[in-house]
């Protein structure tokens, strides 16, 4: 409870908003420490409602099992619950399981004849999230659910028994010419369930650590080709250093030295060299 | 666990080989290879297990396996590479010239231009008279470059006068404890130029900045500053390089003496007018 809110509602409501007005500690609200409770609980004063009857079925063809129990327990059957659609459940699933047993395709097959196949299919390997009886596939864009059924199935004789579609949304890029802004096409991923496992077999370690090289070595090149001013001669450390040469201290000589100086062979030096001995001789002899 | 765990990964990066320290960055240091897994650098030593550090190191047989930094062919034609490009004294002064430059610096501590000096290998005297800029070839210098900094000249000058003339131990000491990003840059620079020093066999407390200065270093990139009132602006992002030239004291003692030589040699000031006269001038007044 604020303080103020005390002498708003009483005696002191009038002085209440002036900034200057001191309360004395009289007038303090009476309120004892271990009264207070701070961060009242805000649940358990609803009315808590029973389970309802359909929440622990297990059962395959749920709603007849709800429909039985609400009967039993002498209550109305939700309208939910009303309908025969179990009925169907359970004609669809003898069929399957009659269609396996017969080697037949289980779903109704699709009347356009493909015999060679132009579309490319992908097989990824899982995302962590899935179970090993998944499996997802990139494929063109043009597929649907039904094509990829058909396709497995009489491709590879593989069973998709659900199909799910992830679309990956258009993602803005630069063109490198002229900073033009475009969209990249969308790719189009599906999910099957299959009916038995599938892991994929683990990458030798070799070659993953050798194409995790090759990738920071090219990363690495990049950035040396892209370098400009004096970074062209920083070392980039690619391919474990194959790159970087050993550079040896220089001494510094400005252009105009240069000019004075002349770079000279080491044979031209000696020859000057020998040619003023030569002269020093010839001046003390008088030739 | 069960599908593509890549947990084998994980040890089989860390124990990769440590990059080549010298040989590959024998001008530049990157901080990763400087602090060599201690968080401290140099300050502190960090004790390695006595096992590791005694057991030798053998390069592995394969030749593919090798890293460039243990390939001895490959590195002996860097190194032949990298000596064909290095500015030496060698490549502008005769071998005479630069024995007898060392014999007057072992005589005086420091090049004396145009003084006797005596050899004792053929108990000759020599008096050895170099131009300005064969001394500035000769003395022992180590010129540094940095690598593209993205700063502006102002900014760079800065910090530059700050130590320019410094010993570059004292320079590195106060650019240490400087907020300003360029003190920091140019102590890295000093640091390299510390290390290239003492590769040449230069004692690293008697080195100092003789010249330090800073250029751009091309192809600044332009931005458009979209502006009030339909106006534009342009936003430049500068790019910079250091570069400075580290000598020993001998040349600080060479200037200096020269200096003194210049005085002496200077002719007293004469406050009156002491040449002669321009006209004929007779034994006798007339007017």
């Amino acid at each position: 409870m604020n303080s103020l809110g005390v002498f708003r509602r009483g005696p002191f409501a009038t002085f209440a908003r002036l900034a200057h007005h001191k309360v004395s500690s009289s007038q303090y609200p009476k309120v004892n420490v271990n009264d207070v409770v701070l961060d009242k609980p805000r649940f358990g004063f609803r009315k808590e409602r029973a389970p309802l009857l359909s929440a622990d079925v297990k059962e395959i063809f749920s709603q007849e099992a709800i429909k039985q129990k609400y009967i039993d327990a002498g209550k109305p059957v939700p309208i939910k619950y009303r309908v025969d659609g179990d009925k169907i459940a359970r004609r669809n699933f003898d069929s399957y399981q009659d269609l396996v047993a017969q080697g037949l395709p289980h779903f109704r097959v699709g009347e356009k004849e493909v015999y060679l196949p132009k579309a490319t299919i992908t097989l990824l390997r899982p995302k962590a999230k899935y179970t090993p009886y998944q499996a997802s596939f990139i494929v063109p864009r043009n597929f649907n659910k039904m094509d990829l059924r058909d396709y497995l199935w009489h491709v590879y004789g593989l069973r998709a028994l659900n199909v799910t579609v992830q679309l990956s949304p258009a993602t803005y890029a630069r063109r490198t010419e002229d900073n033009h802004r475009y969209r990249r096409s969308q790719v189009k991923y599906m999910t099957i369930d299959m009916e038995e496992p599938f892991v994929w077999p683990e990458i030798p370690e070799e070659s993953v650590l050798k194409s995790i090289k090759e990738r920071e070595g090219d990363t690495r090149l990049q950035i040396f080709n892209l370098a400009v001013g004096a970074d062209k001669e920083k070392p980039t450390g690619a391919y474990d250093g194959l790159m970087d040469k050993p550079r040896l201290p220089d001494i510094f000589v400005s252009k105009a030295n240069k000019k004075l100086m002349k770079l000279k062979s080491s044979r031209t030096i000696a020859k000057e060299d020998k040619q003023r001995e030569r002269d020093e001789i010839a001046k003390y002899l008088n030739l | 666990m069960l599908r593509n765990s890549f947990a084998w990964l994980k040890p089989a990066l860390v124990h990769r080989a440590p990059q080549p320290l010298l040989m590959s960055r024998a001008l530049h240091f990157s901080p990763r290879v400087l602090s060599g897994g201690s968080l401290f650098g140099d300050i502190t030593t960090q004790k390695q297990p006595e096992s590791a550090a005694s057991a030798p190191v053998d390069p592995p047989a394969d030749p593919k396996m090798m890293l460039p930094a243990d390939d001895a062919v490959l590195q002996k034609k860097y190194l032949q590479e990298a000596q064909k490009k290095q500015e030496t004294s060698a490549r502008y002064v005769s071998a005479e010239k630069r024995r007898l430059f060392d014999l007057n610096v072992a005589k005086n501590g420091f090049y004396k231009n145009n003084e006797i000096i005596y050899d004792k290998e053929n108990g000759k005297h020599y008096k050895l008279l170099l131009t300005d800029a064969e001394i500035e070839v000769l003395e022992p210098s180590v010129y540094i470059k940095s690598f593209r900094i993205q700063s502006s000249m102002k900014k760079a000058t800065l910090v530059n006068r700050f130590v320019r003339g410094y010993n570059v131990k004292n320079a590195i000491n106060q650019l240490h404890f400087s907020p300003k990003k360029m003190a920091t840059e140019l102590e890295k620079l000093l640091k390299t130029g510390l290390k290239l020093a003492s590769l040449q066999g230069m004692s690293e407390d008697l080195l100092y900045i003789h010249a330090l200065w800073v250029g751009p270093d091309g192809e600044w990139r332009k931005r458009i500053e979209w502006k009030g009132r339909g106006r534009v602006g342009m936003l430049r992002h500068r790019y910079v390089h250091l570069k400075a030239i580290l000598k020993l004291q001998q040349t600080r003692d060479r200037l200096a003496w020269e200096k003194e030589k210049k005085i002496e040699a200077t002719k007293p000031k004469t406050f009156l007018n002491n040449e002669p006269l321009n006209f004929t001038v007779h034994g006798v007044y007339k007017w």
